[in-house]
């Protein structure tokens, strides 16, 4: 081989990886590729509006949908249109989504640090708008003073160093040009918090009764969710749910609740935190919300036969208003008894029984007729073969939610330059106005130019009023002789 | 209910500004269709009556019911009517020639109101999720986003009318430059105010549930119709989308936006339906 033939080779190699790298640059700088993807955001977000998700449904509704039509669910389970949010070619949609806003960011930054410099430099080859012309009165000492003062009025600034030949520049919300720029980095921001948090985030929904204390450890959780890089949740500390307080609207819908969650430490130190709905509570890193999903625990204690008495703790969804019963059926654990309950939180409402909990229940074994009878709280009533069954204790339970989140400043601050970016971009675009003056012969005129990124027809009529205002200013007669101070 | 009295004073104030925008959706059309200036200016002042009255009306039902406009269906619709109004009137006095946009806006807060008729029920107390600023911060900001949305709707059916004939009161409109510009512009309005009012669900949402995002009905469509709006504004400025397209996609924006609000939740089943109980 001859030795320059390595030397060729290897900058061929770099030719053709700066080609790659350049073209791979245009595609994800193309206005066509930017609206292509935030098209496939849309449609990817459109899906689980019409395939039910893994996250929102039970097993059973997927296990029944993969009988019925397997040719189906396998299509569906292969493209992950049914983990959308989760699913690899969702992810990678994002993270081209993120390189593109990286690579326009770029740029854009360049650009708007570009336009801040003086007028001369960037010039005005793109001026947008009409030029609009007045008849001005011969030169007098007063004209620059009196378009300043017009200019200002109307929110301009002049800046004497963008001045060019014959020409004053001004300038309006010169903030504005870092819009674009402000709003794309919030979107990357928001962009990389999802991601790292996507990846890193543990979750963890648990529910306790009164009394009753977590441990923190993983059979215990009720449903837990974690990034694809974290580990299975796991607390470093117990929690005990206190007194739960339910508190009551005029309609009888839940209006706050609260809750005493007491937290103890590997060391066995133990916190006593109050939280509430909307109102979270902080421990060891840990966040831990009250779910707003809560109910009535009843404890029923069966006294058979046999030597030991069975505990059945009943979880019962709290009902959609104050004083409505609760229906639940259960098959009464280790026994033959099939229980149908109908609870009431409040026995004020349906009977003359004092004010305590209770349950209408109807009892049957073995298909046998059922036994029908009201159980208020603390008593027993008997059964077949000498059983009782007792109404032991009722409580309150209510569902926490754990969480153990990552990249949330990066996640606010995301959100809060979305929101400065988006209002400068529209609300406040900068604009440049030039006036200059051309002297033709006995003819003195004004010509207003400009340009504005937003809405020229809208600029062009702003234009237009200057144009008017200055020609009433600067006429003979309003004008006002001032000294050059 | 806090004072179940100031609820009849609110019904009437209520139904007198409803009357009052009815009366200067008249006056517009009359401005426009004939050639007589002074029906415009009059129009903008029955509308901004009508706005006074209906500021009243909600304050005294907020105070009324204990809550704000957002729990039933027709305060939610009242709301969005009297963002609508306060926006137009507000841009009005610095630009004479959106003065038209209300030919199109006054009939429609006068229907949205309406709608009053057909609450029956008795209004209900809040979830016990719907407090503290970042929800309060949510659903206010929905009502001016919708005011934009409208205001755009408005410029875009207008452009419209416009494109299909001159002459009659399409001469009295305002040039299609100034029409798509006004598209363009209230869609980055309503681009800004709809993102507010999804960033302060988000931050709302971790302040009861522990997550930002849930992927919720609501929160996809909402953010489905920013994407939208945010590929609408795209097209306008990269592909020079002006003129009639822009005009179409502002309306497809806008009814994708009421589908969001007010028919998504009810068929798929959301968290935010609690606003949708008549």
């Amino acid at each position: 081989m001859h030795p320059a033939a390595g030397h060729i080779e290897t900058r061929v190699f770099c030719l053709s990886r700066s080609l790659l790298m350049n073209r791979l640059l245009r595609f994800l700088l193309s206005p066509k590729t930017v609206v292509s993807l935030m098209g496939a955001v849309a449609v990817a977000s459109l899906i689980p509006s019409f395939v039910p998700q893994l996250a929102a449904k039970e097993p059973a509704f997927f296990s029944l949908w993969q009988a019925q039509s397997p040719w189906q669910y396998y299509l569906i389970d292969r493209l992950q249109l049914n983990r959308v949010y989760t699913s690899l070619w969702f992810v990678c949609l994002i993270i081209l989504i993120a390189c593109s806003l990286a690579c326009s960011l770029y740029y854009q930054t360049k650009a708007a640090l570009k336009s801040a410099g003086p007028s001369r430099k960037s010039g005005w080859a793109g001026v947008r708008g009409q030029a609009l012309s007045c008849a001005l009165p011969k030169a007098t000492a007063a004209l620059a003073t009196n378009i300043l003062q017009v200019m200002k009025k109307r929110g301009y600034s002049h800046n004497p160093e963008e001045d060019m030949d014959k020409a004053f520049v001004f300038r309006k919300n010169s903030l504005g040009r870092w819009g674009g720029v402000i709003f794309h980095l919030g979107l990357l921001c928001i962009i990389l918090a999802g991601l790292y948090n996507a990846a890193l985030q543990q979750r963890g929904l648990v529910v306790l009764s009164e009394g009753e204390t977590f441990s923190g450890k993983g059979e215990e959780w009720l449903h837990t969710e974690q990034g694809l890089l974290a580990a299975p949740f796991a607390l470093d500390f117990s929690a005990r749910l206190g007194s739960f307080r339910p508190l009551y609207g005029s309609s009888g819908r839940l209006k706050a609740a609260e809750s005493e969650l007491v937290m103890v430490n590997k060391g066995g130190q133990s916190v006593t935190r109050s939280l509430a709905i909307n109102r979270p509570v902080h421990f060891n890193g840990i966040k831990i919300f009250l779910s707003g999903k809560y109910g009535y625990a009843a404890d029923f204690i069966l006294n058979e036969r046999g030597p030991n008495p069975v505990l059945a703790r009943i979880l019962l969804d709290a009902p959609a208003g104050r004083g409505e019963t609760i229906f639940h059926e259960l098959d009464f654990p280790t026994t033959d008894y099939h229980l149908a309950i109908n609870f009431y939180p409040d026995l004020r409402q349906p009977s003359f029984l004092p004010s305590f909990p209770g349950a209408d229940l109807s009892i049957s074994e073995n298909g046998a007729p059922p036994h029908y009878g009201r159980l208020p709280l603390g008593y027993t009533v008997q059964l077949s073969h000498g059983d009782t069954l007792t109404l032991r204790r009722v409580s309150y339970w209510s569902g926490l939610i754990f969480v153990n989140s990552h990249g949330l400043p990066l996640l606010s601050l995301g959100f809060g330059l979305i929101i400065i970016g988006a209002f400068l971009l529209y609300a406040v675009p900068c604009k440049v106005v030039s006036l200059r003056v051309s002297e033709e012969e006995n003819d003195q005129r004004l010509f207003v130019n400009g340009s504005s990124k937003r809405y020229p027809a809208l600029f062009f009529q702003e234009l237009q009023e200057i144009a008017n205002e200055l020609e009433k200013v600067l006429t003979a007669d309003a004008i006002q002789p001032v000294s050059h101070a | 209910m806090l004072s179940s009295q100031f609820l009849m004073p609110e019904l009437i104030v209520h139904w007198l500004a409803a009357a009052l925008y009815l009366l200067s959706g008249i006056f517009f059309v009359h401005g426009l269709s004939s050639e007589k200036p002074k029906s415009l200016p009059t129009a903008c002042r029955l509308a901004l009556f009508g706005l006074l009255f209906h500021t009243v009306s909600l304050v005294l039902q907020w105070y009324a019911r204990g809550h704000g406009p957002y729990l039933r269906l027709d305060e939610s619709l009242s709301a969005l009517a009297w963002g609508a109004m306060g926006m137009f009137l507000l841009f009005n006095h610095k630009a004479i020639w959106q003065k038209s946009f209300g030919v199109i806006l006054a009939p429609c807060a006068f229907l949205l109101m309406l709608v009053r008729i057909f609450a029956t029920s008795e209004p209900g107390s809040p979830p016990a999720t719907f407090t503290g600023i970042w929800f309060i911060m949510h659903v206010i900001s929905i009502i001016p986003a919708m005011g934009a949305f409208l205001i755009a709707l408005s410029a875009a059916i207008l452009y419209l009318l416009k494109k299909r004939g001159q002459g009659g009161f399409r001469s009295r409109l305002p040039s299609l430059e100034v029409l798509d510009a006004c598209v363009y512009k209230y869609a980055g309005f309503a681009f800004i105010l709809w993102g507010f009012m999804i960033i302060a669900g988000a931050f709302w949402a971790e302040q009861s549930w522990g997550r930002y995002w849930g992927w919720d009905t609501i929160e996809t469509w909402s953010f489905i119709t920013w994407l939208l709006l945010g590929l609408l504004l795209h097209l306008q400025r990269f592909f020079n989308w002006q003129g009639e397209r822009a005009a179409w996609a502002m309306m497809a924006c806008f009814v994708v936006s009421i589908l969001t609000l007010f028919l998504l939740p009810l068929v798929l089943g959301s968290i935010h339906a609690d606003y949708l109980i008549l």
